[in-house]
């Protein structure tokens, strides 16, 4: 019983961080146990790949744009990118507008800015797109879906 | 036969479980007093309120409830008639009485026995340490029913809201008269023993969306005991019997269009027996067809046009014909070759 | 006497025979699944496998598989009907709710952290970090124009909304007013246009840019859509013929309110018009003792 409550509570973490980009929800278990508790509490082994990508550290600058898109009439079959950020990962100062946001807000994401133009590039023929799910290994989970709009702070 | 009404509503979703509990009984006894619903939908096909005979007809049916109907309806066909009575729906001994169109309706509102609010948890096991809570049967007395309940669409017929059934329905015998059955009263006759996944079918179809976009509200649902009373022969009238009966007023509100008068349309529907979605769906398909009835013929939705119901409702006409498709076809089959062999030459 | 079936079946619970939450894991992930594209994807109808549920189809089944889906146990949840928490329907599924996970009832909207409702926006002020979980009958706001989903989904797909505004522009020009009743159709974020569940003209202003999460469930139609927070919301109105709310003669009878949705209860001597937020209502009252 345990475990499914974890499921429970990691999947209640991931869907307000996609509701709220942005803002890092915490998560039920340690973090490096985080990765694949989301894996476990959204989707079934043969979708992992395929509808949810595990990507290892930082996605770099061409990583997600290679991700499946959906279409217009299907856009929930874009693929949603799980990121497992790194001890070092880059950090990365950023504007965030859109739904789940009240006004405009500045945030600090752990991902490269190479890894958010691809991510734009991913997202730029809307509803069709890409959603992000950052893990940190502290256990934060931070949602960025393909609504948001994203400007590096230079 | 008891029934009980609460003011706390929590406790009622209960109460209404144990009501429905204390009428059944689970074990033992013949499958008629164990399924008294299946019951209430043979009767309410065949048309022939006589549950020891509904029982007898489903056991020689093997279950097959259109075989029962069948075996009902050609036994009643030749009987002798002795009258013909017209029952007023105001006369039902209410049992149950719920008004989803008003929160507080004059009279209140009265669950009665039903399954409606339990939750439909298959219950696996019987006894044992393991087995779920069980529901007890009431031994609470029950609560008088007020003896009569005003309608709870007198305050839209107040106001002018609601558009007069037109035409008014006459009764119409449909085993005895042929005849036009698209009239408004052949129609509610056909409801009354229509085929209950027909009808919920096409009401549902009203609803879902496969017609004008209308929105249809139940404005009153009476469950309970018809009294019947005949004349007699030394003057007066006496009772002599009574049927379970539902009868559901519904009330169809469809505005868009444009409507020289903007009103609700009332649809009726009645039903022998206590299989409510019966009377829901023949007031919604009564309410529809009203409504349609303006509406050019090549514009209805199936659950609007009168004619297409009257021709699908029964299920004795639907299932014989549908079933007739097991008797030999060679002859026809091999005229049907020829053309297609013939086309391809 | 044969053992129950239910013991071969037991699983740890506080049912028995079902594990917490009710649905078995399979199910729970499609449910989620399809919330996460929805929510990325702001009014647009994702389907799912919908599960056979122990309340019927059109009862609320679908609502009932995204909350089991999304609750925990450190939520405070509230169900309500038509506004009230003691609706016979509302009961049912909260029983249902709280036997399966043990979680805590509440009627106050206040304190709710998962709030499931049929019909109604809960009068009180949300907040952020209340999710609200929708039942909703008709799925496409489209149904005016196409019954066939395979027709509105292409509609939805092209944004080809035309066919809806003139469903409301014939409205204007023949009566003068919009015919929708409930569930006026609405824009979401500029971009699709949505069923907002049979809830009253009244609560549509509540949902725009609402700081609550709301979700949406029909489990008869197997989909699921969603609003985010802080997410534009507009029902469909011409600019020189303005959306127009249902209006109310006078204040709740009860508590005095003279902002709240009322309906009409005929039990006492005279007609009278009383909040149909039963708990919301409550509470004014007792405050202004």
């Amino acid at each position: 019983m345990t475990a499914e409550i974890d499921m429970h509570r990691c999947f209640r973490a991931v869907l307000m961080a996609l509701a709220l980009p942005g803002r890092p929800q915490a998560s039920p278990v340690a973090g490096s146990a985080t990765p694949d508790l989301v894996l476990r509490s959204i989707w079934e082994p043969e979708q992992v790949g395929r509808l949810v990508v595990l990507i290892q550290g930082d996605p770099g600058p061409r990583r997600l744009e290679g991700l499946e898109r959906g279409s217009e009439e299907e856009p929930q079959r874009g693929a949603t990118a799980l990121v497992a950020t790194a001890g070092d990962a880059p950090e990365t100062a950023v504007w965030l507008e859109g739904p789940g946001l009240a006004e405009p807000a500045r945030t600090v994401l752990p991902i490269s800015a190479e890894a958010l133009e691809s991510r734009s590039r991913a997202c730029a023929a809307p509803p069709a797109g890409i959603d992000l799910v950052l893990v940190t290994r502290e256990g934060a989970i931070v949602g960025l879906p393909r609504t948001t709009r994203v400007t590096v702070e230079r | 036969m008891g029934y009980t009404t609460v003011r706390d509503r929590d406790g009622a979703v209960a109460a209404a479980a144990r009501l429905a509990a204390s009428r059944h009984d689970a074990g033992g006894g013949d499958w008629g007093e164990r399924l008294p619903l299946l019951v209430d939908q043979v009767m309410a096909e065949a048309g022939v309120y006589e549950p020891r005979v509904a029982a007898l007809a489903m056991d020689q049916a093997a279950g097959d409830v259109a075989r029962a109907c069948s075996l009902i309806r050609a036994w009643s066909a030749v009987l002798p008639r002795l009258g013909c009575v017209t029952a007023d729906a105001a006369e039902l001994r209410v049992e149950r009485r719920i008004t989803p169109g008003f929160a507080e309706p004059a009279g209140g509102q009265y669950l009665g026995a039903s399954l409606d609010y339990a939750q439909r948890l298959l219950d696996l096991g019987s006894g044992g340490e393991d087995a779920p809570p069980e529901v007890e049967p009431d031994g609470e007395a029950p609560r008088d029913l007020p003896a009569a309940f005003p309608p709870a669409r007198r305050g839209l017929d107040r106001e002018g809201l609601l558009a007069p059934p037109e035409p008014r329905a006459e009764p119409v015998d449909l085993v005895r008269e042929q005849g036009d059955r698209t009239r408004r009263g052949a129609l509610l006759a056909l409801l009354a023993r229509a085929d209950t996944g027909a009808a919920t079918a096409l009401a549902y179809s009203a609803v879902r969306g496969f017609a004008a976009l209308q929105d249809p509200t139940v404005v009153e649902l009476r469950s309970g005991h018809l009294p019947v009373t005949v004349p007699h022969p030394d003057g007066g009238q006496v009772e002599v019997g009574e049927v379970p009966a539902t009868v559901v007023e519904l009330v169809l509100y469809r505005m868009h269009g444009g409507v020289p008068d903007a009103r609700l349309t009332l649809g009726v529907g009645a039903t022998p027996g206590r299989l409510e979605r019966r009377a829901i769906a023949a007031a919604l398909l009564d309410a529809t067809t009203t409504r349609a009835a303006a509406d050019p013929p090549a514009r209805l939705a199936p659950c609007e046009d009168a004619e297409f119901l009257s021709i699908v409702l029964d299920a004795q006409e639907a299932v014989g014909f549908v079933e007739h498709l097991k008797l030999p076809h060679h002859v026809t089959f091999t005229s049907d070759l020829d053309r297609i062999r013939s086309a391809r030459r | 006497m044969r053992p129950g079936l239910a013991r071969l079946l037991r699983r740890d619970g506080t049912e028995v025979g079902y594990g917490w939450a009710y649905l078995d894991e399979t199910a729970k992930r499609e449910v989620r699944r399809a919330l996460l594209k929805a929510v990325a994807v702001p009014g647009h109808q994702v389907p799912f496998a919908s599960r056979e549920m122990p309340v019927a189809r059109g009862w609320g089944s679908g609502g009932l598989q995204v909350t089991l889906s999304v609750i925990t146990p450190d939520d405070v949840l509230k169900v309500i009907d038509q506004g009230a928490d003691d609706s016979m329907n509302a009961a049912a599924l909260r029983d249902l709710v709280s036997r399966t996970t043990g979680v805590r009832a509440t009627t106050d909207a206040r304190e709710a952290t998962l709030i499931q409702t049929r019909h109604r926006v809960p009068e009180d002020d949300l907040h952020e970090g209340q999710v609200l979980v929708f039942q909703v009958p008709i799925a496409d706001p489209l149904r005016v124009v196409d019954s066939r989903p395979s027709v509105t989904r292409r509609l939805h797909a092209d944004r080809d909304y035309a066919a809806v505004w003139l469903y409301l522009y014939e409205d204007h020009a023949r009566t003068g007013q919009s015919s929708f009743t409930h569930s006026h159709p609405v824009e979401v974020e500029r971009g699709y246009v949505m069923s907002p569940t049979p809830i009253p003209r009244f609560d549509l202003p509540r949902l725009d840019r609402a700081p609550f999460l709301a979700l949406f469930g029909a489990g008869r139609e197997a989909t699921v859509y969603a609003v985010p927070p802080y997410t534009r919301v507009e029902p469909l109105a011409f600019a020189d013929r303005p959306f127009e709310p249902e209006r109310f003669d006078g204040p709740c009878a009860l508590c005095g309110a003279a902002d709240t949705y009322l309906v009409e209860d005929d039990s006492a001597e005279e007609p009278r018009w009383v909040c149909s937020d039963t708990d919301h209502c409550r509470r004014r009252r007792e405050a202004a003792r």
